[in-house]
């Protein structure tokens, strides 16, 4: 196992930016999700760590060693790709076998079917077969290992790509959108025996995927990567509670986050569609801000006993939650208000409503939306220039 | 419904018809040949037509073939030759072809366009300088000169190239993770899907060599060395041309092999083909 440090990462493709001087330390030991809309790099990073792509500038250590001048197969990392990528005329035992052998036997103990016959060969092969019934047993896929990859189910597949990547003891396992290519329900399944096989493992994992959800679920840290930058990184409740950026917030959290545009009165108090409410952020009279909520820091009270009104647009029933849409007039987006089955229940669409919000609860960004304000606001963690 | 089908009857039937036409008059000539082997001389060239044999001179013929001329010579020549040079081709065919398909380097396309080029030059433009090399070397008359100016096929490079470029990268990656090398990559990951391409591939590549007249006439005196179409030119030339029913029985026994790997491989062989998408 061992740490992965990538310091100032450049990559362009024919003149186009993907990645602008990335900085990233993984923990040795540590679940990082890298998560992104698609195309803003975070598949490029990893096959850069990976040795797969090389970089324009910067450097990538792996175990504190650099590795930038070493091959794919030199860096001892292993990846788990998004088509699983088998070998596709090899038996599950076979493609299981493959990094074993390639990394220790010889060109010649390889190359020509002679692994039976050289006793050092025969040797080490009973060594591969004991860890290959080892890995196939904690991922139940023994019954499989005679079989080619045709004949496996996606799931299936999933798991063997998953004890190929295991059986050689890599130094830190790269996954890209391992889990992206299966049914929602087996997703969720196998979400969580990733998360309970890299605590086993107590390996590093760097895991890159475009669904928050499941960054959410599974990190130890996130990595928010757009447009080529780590505009934040932290635990998923600091990504979630402490957005560094509004793009953060708006991309972390499902449903979305509500966003109001504001200006900044001369008493420091800004002002959310025309009505004053009351707190303060530090920012001078005149600036506009961004006042951002999630669903569940908002109230839904009587049109009467709050400043700011709207109608009822749409309820999103959850089971367990309702969803509210307001339309509130001057407002680009609806409101999403997440309320109990119980209260939602007295509620009809086209109901003029008041929306009240906690303070407390409400994240304030700049115009720009690059930028928290207020006291309590946290410094940005770590953010690319 | 019962209308439709009925028609569609006929008209697979006259289909069928039109296609069984066409295979007949490609076969006709090797039938002919087969049938005037089995013949004895005065019958073959007797007024009229007469298609099966009435008195049995097969055995006469096939007898003059192998007791006249070295024919089992002929034959292990062509088969040594032929797959010399279709084991050579595959050898330096695969790496090219991976190259051209899976490795990126300054030229690449401009290297593949003169491979396209070479496609089009007969073996008949370069013969005279080949020949003069080989003189010089002192290789005529050699397994050596009849061999090597085939080795590089530029139809092999091409269709293995077009079946590479359909293997998933992501495999090709993750083989370079696991510590395969580029040549393992092409032997041990790539090749085996295209597996039926080279099929077809062997396959036309023994007929054109196994059929080929030119080029063992150009390098080739000594009938010690001669493949099987030339050394039936050398039967031919003992024995003016006369014995007919002899010729063709030496056709037929040269035809042979070919026929009958060509019934083995027609799976494979129209697989390959057709598997290009």
């Amino acid at each position: 196992m061992a740490s992965i440090t990538v310091r100032d990462i450049s990559k362009g493709f024919s003149g186009q930016p993907i990645l602008r001087n990335v900085s990233l330390d993984i923990r040795d030991g540590e679940f990082l999700s890298l998560v992104g809309p698609s195309g803003c790099g975070k598949s490029t990073l990893l096959r850069i760590i990976a040795g797969l792509e090389d970089q324009d500038g910067g450097a990538i250590e792996i175990g504190g060693r650099s590795v930038d001048a070493e091959r794919p197969g030199r860096r001892d990392v292993a990846m788990v790709f998004q088509s699983y990528a088998l070998y596709p005329h090899l038996s599950v035992y076979d493609n299981m076998a493959a990094p074993l052998r390639q990394r220790s036997l010889t060109q010649l103990q390889r190359g020509f079917g002679l692994a039976r016959l050289l006793p050092e060969a025969r040797r080490k092969e009973a060594e591969f077969r004991r860890e290959i019934e080892a890995t196939a047993a904690m991922l139940g896929i023994t019954a499989l290992l005679q079989r080619k990859p045709a004949q496996l189910s996606g799931g299936q597949r999933q798991r063997v790509a998953l004890g190929h990547a295991i059986v050689r003891h890599p130094k830190a396992f790269l996954m890209d959108e391992p889990l992206s290519n299966l049914d929602a329900k087996l997703r969720d399944t196998v979400r969580a025996e990733i998360s309970a096989l890299q605590r086993r493992l107590g390996a590093t994992f760097l895991y890159v995927t475009h669904d928050q959800a499941e960054a959410m679920t599974m990190s130890d840290r996130i990595a928010v990567i757009m447009e080529g930058r780590v505009l934040q990184i932290g635990t998923p409740s600091e990504v979630y509670h402490d957005p560094a950026d509004l793009r953060v917030a708006r991309f972390i959290g499902s449903p979305r986050i509500n966003v109001l545009p504001g200006e900044v009165d001369s008493t420091g108090r800004p002002t959310l569609l025309g009505h004053a409410v009351d707190f303060k952020v530090p920012s001078s009279a005149g600036s506009r801000v961004q006042v951002a909520f999630r669903p569940h820091d908002a109230l839904i009270c009587s049109a009467d006993d709050a400043r700011l009104t709207g109608t009822i647009q749409h309820m999103e029933n959850l089971g367990s939650d309702i969803l509210m849409h307001l339309a509130l007039p001057g407002a680009d987006e609806p409101i999403i208000v997440r309320e109990s089955y119980e209260t939602a229940a007295r509620r009809r669409l086209g109901d003029k409503v008041g929306l009240k919000l906690d303070p407390q609860k409400l994240l304030v960004f700049d115009e720009a939306g690059s930028a928290r304000l207020g006291q309590d606001a946290p410094v940005k963690t770590k953010a690319a220039s | 419904m019962r209308r439709r089908s009925s028609s569609s009857l006929v008209s697979s039937i006259a289909s069928h018809a039109v296609l069984m036409l066409g295979a007949l008059v490609m076969l006709l000539p090797f039938l002919w040949m087969a049938l005037t082997s089995l013949k004895p001389p005065q019958e073959i060239f007797r007024f009229g037509l007469h298609i099966l044999p009435e008195q049995w001179g097969g055995a006469e013929n096939y007898g003059r073939v192998f007791s006249d001329t070295p024919m089992l010579r002929f034959l292990v020549n062509g088969i040594v030759v032929c797959s010399a040079i279709v084991v050579l081709q595959v050898l330096i065919a695969v790496p090219a072809a991976y190259a051209l398909a899976r490795i990126p380097f300054r030229g690449r396309s401009l290297f593949f366009s003169l491979i396209l080029i070479s496609l089009l030059v007969p073996i008949q433009v370069p013969s005279l300088f080949l020949y003069l090399g080989f003189a010089h070397a002192g290789l005529l008359d050699t397994y050596a000169s009849l061999v090597l100016p085939f080795i590089i096929s530029a139809f092999a490079i091409f269709l293995l190239r077009q079946h590479f470029l359909h293997f998933p990268q992501e495999v090709i990656e993750a083989a370079r993770l696991d510590n395969f090398g580029e040549f393992e990559i092409a032997w041990r990951i790539v090749l085996p899907s295209a597996r039926p391409a080279i099929g077809a591939f062997a396959v036309f590549s023994m007929v054109a060599h196994w059929n080929d007249l030119y080029w063992p006439l150009v390098v080739v005196t000594d009938p010690a060395m001669a493949t099987p179409p030339l050394g039936v030119v050398f039967f031919r030339n003992q024995e003016s041309g006369s014995d007919f029913g002899a010729l063709m029985a030496a056709a037929t026994v040269i035809s042979a092999p070919l026929i009958l790997a060509f019934l083995l491989a027609q799976r494979t062989f129209v697989r390959g083909l057709t598997s290009i998408r």
